[in-house]
């Protein structure tokens, strides 16, 4: 069969081509999960993806907490603590990086294996 | 009608014979497909020109729509997309590479592109962008059952006499007794009222009830209702949601958790979609038509389509057989009679079927009135 011996050469670059294109969708795909943020108040817990900007409103014994997620980022926008201390929280985004707000009992935590762009700063913090 | 036009309805309808026998072909997982529908594709690759291959491609899509139903849903458009990419890249392929690589190799170009521009259409008119989770799954899996198809394309094309009768044009194909239904109007405006409806409506809790109208709606167009799709459907969507949480969380799994509002946004969807392919079977039954050549072109094919099928179940034997059987019996023009007496069907009750579709209305206006 001399047509499948010339062909070999052909259909190896197109199965090699494609086990390479595989390969970098997985890692795209698998890999660069944005995580997202966890809300944790005193009756209930909440999640929501920091890929989609969005306001949340969730209830402390204190009162209304908002938090904002915009730019793949979240930080706590308005709270009706006494010292609102949290609001100057910087936004977080990456593994292990959280903002409390003491009073109000609200706790936001980044969850999701986002160690990839984890810098020096946020460990530190 | 020239040869040329009966060859092309004849290899379009043997892409819908192969698709319906893949059915019946056992899988270990529900989404690993070996696109037996392809095989045709392949083996006329080289001998048809551009023109008459396109419209096989065409005819594949819209035929396998019209025989599922689904042709007037989402479903037709990431088949569309398939068929249409992959078909293109490898007559493209094979027109670049020539003698320099088989039939394997355009198969496995064929499965890639064809899975990557379904997920591309199915990321924008139903799943979102998270369906690219599925992405790496499904294309190995494509890749090895299109390996396979390609082995097998290669096997065919050099043993086979029918293959190369195909080339030469040595068959006379018997033109079959073309029938169709008659053309329900008052169907189709309403199923098309219905879909207008399914999208205008607003939350789970007046979907639910519209959906189960819309199945109601199916049945009584006739259309079997099949229960595995729709289940799918529901499922892959809810796994689907735990990589987009949304809102207060239900049940949690480690590091994903299901939330209240992805949930409800998955269940939204999918109901919708369902409610979408029901109104789609229904807008099918009412046999719309298509006019001018491409029309009758495309109901030649399914004329041999329901010869093929009907000498495919008639014949005994191995799979491989029956196929072969069905082919040689359809080209030559016998068991046409048969053919003709398995296609009388029951007619749809239409006041039932206005009254339904009136629930449908209903519905969708009230969720938008009690909002």
């Amino acid at each position: 069969m001399k047509r499948s011996r010339l062909s070999l050469i052909g259909d190896s670059i197109i199965l090699l081509l494609c086990i390479l294109a595989i390969l970098a969708i997985s890692s795209r795909t698998l890999g660069g999960g944005s995580g997202y943020v966890q809300v944790q108040t005193e009756t209930a817990t909440y999640r929501y993806s920091l890929a989609v900007d969005r306001e949340i409103h969730v209830e402390g014994p204190l009162g209304d907490t908002h938090i904002i997620i915009e730019d793949g980022q979240a930080h706590i926008h308005d709270s009706s603590c006494p010292t609102k201390s949290c609001t100057f929280q910087r936004p977080i985004s990456s593994a292990r990086a959280w903002i409390a707000c003491l009073p109000n009992k609200v706790l936001l935590t980044i969850v999701g294996d986002n160690t990839a762009d984890l810098e020096v700063d946020d460990v530190a913090n | 009608m020239s040869q040329t036009e009966r060859k092309i309805a004849f290899i379009g309808a043997t892409t819908l014979l192969l698709s319906s026998v893949e059915y019946l072909i056992p899988k270990p997982l529900p989404f690993l497909r070996l696109g037996l529908a392809n095989l045709p594709l392949l083996i006329i690759l080289e001998s048809m020109g551009w023109k008459a291959y396109l419209f096989i491609l065409l005819l594949k899509a819209i035929g396998q729509g019209m025989v599922s139903g689904t042709l007037f849903s989402y479903l037709f458009l990431i088949s569309l997309a398939g068929t249409l990419s992959s078909g293109i890249a490898m007559k493209a392929v094979k027109l670049l590479l020539k003698s320099k690589v088989s039939l394997v190799g355009i198969s496995l170009v064929g499965a890639f592109v064809s899975n990557l521009a379904q997920l591309a259409v199915a990321a924008l008119v139903a799943y979102g962008p998270s369906i690219w989770v599925a992405a790496p799954l499904m294309l190995t899996l494509g890749l090895l059952s299109s390996f396979a198809l390609g082995l097998l394309a290669e096997i065919y094309v050099q043993k086979s006499s029918f293959a190369h009768s195909l080339d030469d044009e040595s068959i006379n194909f018997a033109l079959p007794a073309v029938e169709q239904g008659a053309y329900l109007p008052r169907v189709a405006i309403a199923s098309l009222l219905c879909i207008a409806a399914i999208l205008f409506t607003q939350t789970l809790f007046y979907l639910a009830p519209l959906t189960l109208c819309m199945y109601l709606l199916q049945l009584t167009a006739r259309r079997k209702i099949r229960l595995l799709p729709p289940l799918m459907l529901l499922v892959s969507l809810a796994i689907l949601s735990l990589f987009e949480p949304n809102g207060k969380v239900l049940l949690s799994l480690g590091s994903v958790a299901f939330t209240e509002g992805s949930l409800t946004l998955a269940f939204t969807k999918a109901l919708r979609l369902m409610s979408l392919l029901a109104a789609s079977q229904c807008l099918t039954a009412s046999n719309p038509r298509l006019k001018g050549k491409a029309g009758s072109i495309l109901l030649l094919d399914l004329a041999y389509f329901g010869q093929l099928s009907s000498s495919f179940r008639t014949t005994k034997g191995s799979l491989v057989k029956r196929i072969d059987q069905a082919l040689q019996s359809a080209a030559s023009g016998n068991g046409t009679e048969q053919a003709v007496q398995k296609q009388q069907k029951r007619a749809i009750k239409e006041p039932l079927f206005l009254l339904l579709s009136g629930c449908v209305l209903f519905t969708a206006l009230l969720s938008n009135i009690l909002k």
